[in-house]
């Protein structure tokens, strides 16, 4: 088969059309993973927020917090509430990053792989025009 | 005398004239029938009937026989002279003419008085055979010194010597032919070579090129980043008193768990781009020795076509010679015999061999390698 640029050009074409339409869908994907999970932790956040201060009357109502009697077991609950809430908001935001990470990740490979399709696109074309040169060389030579 | 009834009858008695008249005169009649003769059978009866029927005299067989002895006899007697010849026994024919001249022998009067004919005749015959042999000997000498002088001179080999010269000029012609293709032949295979080689210099080096500007590391960008851990209730907690250790060590678990993520994720990116660099260098380095390999081959490629270049003109130059050498060969052979022939002849003839030029070896040229060669085909070993 004689070297022909235009099958070449066809073929880089495509590994091109599939590296922009699923690195674009990818992208997208995470666009939509990372709001929702932003909206996810602001909610919670605001959950947090909105509880927070229902511990206090509650504590109140049972006479356990007065503005100069707080009890150990009103701070207790408040020192769980604070742990609970900064583990809970930092495994979600930590979801979010390894997300964004992994997302990362597969567009890096998806480069990566049109890289390698560039690469072996160009070496078979120097194979294609070596056979080329050695077959025109033996119809130059007579053989 | 007229027959006025009849006029018809007048003319031909025989007519029968019922019913004739002037305007329808009669034209035919009919024959009178043949009468069987009394000592006749009945056989000889129906000839002589069809013979008075034809108006031929009818002959026997017998009769026929006896007329053609009388005429032999008659005949025979007038060559011959017989006894019935003349009626008077006289010997005038020319046969008794000749006959008697030839038995008289020339004595006796009134007969011949010179030579006898018979000498004549011998006389002239042997004359005749003695010019006819001087002259057919006449013939043999001048043939025997033509013969003589073609093996003296050399001139029996004809245009042998221009047909071998012509033949060394062929092979002279065929030899330069065979050159000039290979020296065209070598001449391609090197333009091919060169073309060849332009066009892999062009193919690798555009990889070459390729590869090395296009090495970078996709994974290189990837930096995994964990969100710092807060504590978002610290004012409130220090507000009513609530800080603890609790608090503090769950930040750094959370934090520690970020940590080691983003240090797992790293890991993974390292292995990642470094195998990309790898397989850059690889790739490099294949393509390299792709280049190599693939001038290599077209090296001996080169050697390859210029080898069968050179066996296929030695081969071109010895079937020429060979072809060359065996016409020279079937000339000399040819001169050979056509000599043998002329000095066989000779010694049929008579004659003496001469010195022949032949002695000289005015020869074809060939070396007697070659012409071992040729017998050595000729004999199938």
């Amino acid at each position: 088969m004689a070297y022909d640029a235009s099958a070449f050009e066809a073929r880089r074409r495509g590994l091109m059309d599939k590296y922009a339409s699923v690195g674009a869908a990818n992208t997208y994907g995470n666009f939509v993973s990372q709001q929702r999970g932003q909206r996810n932790l602001a909610d919670m956040n605001k959950g947090y927020e909105k509880a927070q201060p229902q511990i206090r009357t509650s504590f109140g109502k049972r006479g356990a917090f007065t503005p100069n009697v707080q009890s150990g077991a009103f701070k207790r609950a408040l020192q769980e509430f604070a742990t609970e809430r900064i583990g809970q908001t930092a495994q979600a935001q930590q979801d979010l990053a390894q997300q964004q990470a992994m997302f990362n990740l597969g567009q890096a490979q998806l480069g990566d792989e049109y890289k390698v399709g560039l690469q072996d696109l160009e070496a078979e074309k120097a194979r294609q025009i070596e056979q080329d040169a050695l077959e025109l060389m033996r119809l130059r030579s007579g053989f | 005398m007229v027959n006025e009834a009849n006029p018809n009858r007048a003319k031909n008695p025989r007519v029968r004239t019922w019913g004739g008249s002037a305007d329808r005169p009669v034209v035919a009649t009919a024959p009178k029938p043949y009468v069987p003769t009394a000592g006749m059978n009945t056989q000889q009866n129906i000839r002589a009937g069809e013979a008075y029927a034809s108006s031929i005299p009818f002959v026997s067989g017998a009769k026929q026989r006896a007329d053609a002895e009388a005429e032999a006899t008659r005949i025979a007697n007038e060559v011959l002279g017989g006894q019935s010849y003349g009626g008077t026994g006289t010997r005038t024919t020319p046969f008794q003419n000749a006959l008697s001249m030839i038995t008289a022998g020339g004595t006796g009067s009134g007969k011949a008085t010179g030579p006898k004919a018979s000498d004549i005749l011998a006389r002239d015959e042997f004359k005749y055979t003695k010019e006819k042999d001087a002259e057919a000997k006449a013939v043999r000498d001048r043939a025997l010194q033509g013969m003589i002088n073609q093996i003296s001179s050399g001139s029996y080999r004809g245009n042998i010597d221009d047909l071998i010269s012509s033949l060394s000029e062929m092979e002279k012609t065929g030899a330069t032919n065979i050159n000039d293709i290979y020296d065209t032949a070598t001449t391609n295979i090197g333009e091919g070579y060169d073309t060849a080689q332009g066009l892999l210099d062009t193919g690798y080096g555009a990889l070459q090129q390729y590869l090395t500007q296009n090495q970078n590391n996709p994974y290189a960008g990837l930096i995994p980043q964990m969100p710092a851990v807060t504590n978002p209730m610290e004012n409130y907690l220090q507000a009513y008193g609530a800080m603890s250790p609790d608090i503090a060590n769950q930040i750094q678990a959370e934090q520690l768990a970020g940590q080691q993520s983003a240090g797992a994720f790293q890991s993974l990116i390292d292995v990642l781009g470094a195998n990309a660099k790898s397989n850059d260098l690889s790739r490099l380095a294949e393509a390299q020795m792709a280049r190599n390999m693939a001038n290599t081959g077209l090296g001996a490629q080169r050697a390859s076509y210029t080898s069968q270049a050179a066996s296929r003109q030695q081969q071109a130059l010895a079937a020429l010679a060979q072809q060359i050498a065996q016409s020279k060969f079937e000339q000399e052979q040819a001169a050979g015999n056509r000599q043998q022939s002329i000095i066989d002849a000779i010694i049929a003839a008579g004659g003496s061999i001469p010195a022949t030029s032949n002695d000289t070896n005015q020869g074809s040229g060939l070396s007697q390698d070659i012409l071992d060669q040729l017998a050595a085909r000729r004999s199938g070993f």
